[in-house]
């Protein structure tokens, strides 16, 4: 189990092209580390150089001060589940991870299941399914589920949420925050305002230069620069005018609405 | 990196896909039969490089492709090698020669020649099963699909072997043998989903429109040039060479 995976001076590049550039900063444990960006500005590339994938990098990538050997000590779930399979049933595909780790048949049977009703699969109902028989979101959880069954100190996530519905995404994000006591989870996603509540650091890959935000600074940025993140609009219209404000609240209706209320409230004792 | 087809303007690629085809296939067979010594194959080769080099073929990813066969080059130059008299270092050569030439040559031309030049190309060499009823055009498509399927093939492996990495498989540690023991896992998921691809490709091709029994009109057309009729003389000039031998017995 590991700390803190620390970033020194990362420079990434495909060929002669340098897409990120002397990255310094820290994902730890103890809750989600984001990575935002716009389309092509790196984010899943970050993840490659994380799990080891990518070798074009300059600088070096530290965990606990040692430096990190990613063979592992990684899952990593791609942003296609159906990326990830290459098994012929469920049962084989959540139980794979386990299989290479010398567990016998019997072993592995009980904690894959196990394991797949804890990511909200019913292993009864798919057990003995073929990975691609299950419907977007089971693959979804079934990919994390495969990708976390080993319980690896570093676990990656390029858009976990993406084709999920609201509830499931609800459902999956408190997942993700569950596991944050044991791994350090590292989420690239488009829509950070799903996860912002649980993340505690947020790293904003830009062109012009990356940088490490608390989610409030995240928000505030936003609010005042609308090119800097596109956050949703119904937010950017409830709490545009407090942009400045020090405690804004995060993107879940009910805080938006108690927000407004104490702001209208504090307004009236001011009258 | 994997060698596929880079377009360009050379004078290569200018070449009718049956000029290329048959320049291919003669110097294939050439490398493969010949009885020249080392040092003039040797020659032969720097030849045709210097060839494509003039035509403006990117070499880089064949050249990096090398090392791929070269185990195979190692293995056969050795068994070809030991003779009664000992190990000779030329028969050894002349053989790990021969091989370089066919994959270079077979490299160079999926380098030069597109996805419809080879479908051109194939559909010609195999019209002739046509006349005895057999689909000639559907079997110059497998040809081509194949030969096309083989990058896919590779990123197929290459996706299962992430997959495999990315559940904490070790597959890159050990020696040799442990290496290759590690690659065994990787073999059935690879054909299970060349299977599945096969079956979606076809879907894809006859959601655009391709029947099997449809008459299709062609929307490239190719034609000969002045520089065909000069690159007819290699395929020439190759069959003549293996030829050589054969006529000098006979007369």
């Amino acid at each position: 189990m590991f700390d803190k995976l620390e970033l020194k001076n990362l420079t990434v590049r495909y060929g002669s092209h340098v897409l990120l550039k002397e990255l310094c900063g820290s994902f730890s444990r103890g809750h989600i580390n984001l990575i935002v960006g716009r389309a092509g500005s790196g984010k899943s590339t970050l993840l490659r150089v994380l799990a080891g994938f990518h070798k074009e990098y300059d600088g070096s990538i530290e965990a606990d001060g040692a430096n990190f050997e990613p063979s592992g000590n990684i899952s990593l779930a791609f942003q296609n589940p159906e990326a990830l399979f290459f098994n012929g049933t469920v049962e084989d595909e959540v139980g794979y991870a386990l299989k290479m780790r010398k567990l016998n048949r019997s072993e592995i049977e009980p904690v894959a299941r196990a394991w797949l009703q804890k990511w909200g699969l019913n292993p009864e109902r798919c057990w003995n399914n073929h990975p691609l028989e299950l419907s977007g979101g089971e693959k979804r959880r079934l990919a994390l589920a495969a990708c976390t069954i080993f319980m690896p100190p570093v676990v990656l996530l390029d858009e976990p949420l993406a084709g999920l519905d609201a509830k499931g995404q609800r459902a999956l994000a408190e997942l993700l925050a569950g596991m944050t006591s044991e791994h350090i989870v590292i989420v690239v996603t488009h829509e950070p305002e799903i996860l912002l509540e649980q993340s505690g650091s947020l790293l904003f890959l830009h062109s012009i230069g990356s940088r490490w935000l608390k989610p409030a600074e995240f928000l505030r940025e936003s609010l005042i620069d609308r090119n800097f993140f596109p956050l949703p609009e119904w937010y950017c219209n409830a709490v545009g005018q407090f942009a400045q404000s020090s405690d804004l609240p995060p993107i879940r209706a009910e805080a938006v609405y108690r927000f407004i209320k104490s702001r209208e409230c504090k307004h009236a004792d001011q009258l | 990196m994997q060698i596929s087809y880079r377009p360009g303007n050379g004078l290569l690629y200018r070449l009718h896909p049956m000029v290329k085809g048959a320049i291919a296939f003669s110097a294939i067979v050439f490398f493969s039969i010949n009885s020249l010594g080392l040092a003039m194959m040797s020659a032969t080769v720097a030849v045709m490089l210097l060839g494509c080099r003039f035509s403006d073929v990117d070499l880089t990813e064949i050249f990096m492709s090398v090392r791929r066969i070269l185990l195979l080059l190692v293995i056969v130059g050795l068994i070809q090698g030991l003779g009664a008299d000992g190990f000779s270092v030329t028969a050894a050569g002349a053989a790990m020669m021969r091989i370089l030439g066919v994959f270079l040559v077979a490299g160079v031309y999926v380098t030069v020649s597109s996805q419809s030049e080879l479908t051109f190309f194939w559909e010609v060499c195999f019209r002739p099963l046509g006349l005895i009823g057999l689909p000639a055009r559907e079997l110059a498509l497998i040809m081509v699909i194949a030969v096309r399927f083989f990058p896919v093939i590779l990123g197929e492996i290459d996706r299962i072997r992430m997959a495999q990495v990315a559940r904490g498989a070790k597959l890159d540690s050990g020696g040799l043998l442990a290496s290759a023991t590690a690659l065994m896992p990787l073999m059935i998921p690879t054909l299970t989903q060349s299977i599945i691809r096969a079956g979606e490709l076809a879907l894809a091709m006859e959601a655009r429109g391709y029947r099997v029994t449809e008459q299709r009109t062609r929307y490239q057309r190719f034609k000969f040039s002045i520089i065909d009729f000069f690159a007819v003389l290699i395929p020439v000039l190759l069959f003549a060479l293996l030829l050589k031998p054969f006529f000098d017995s006979a007369f």
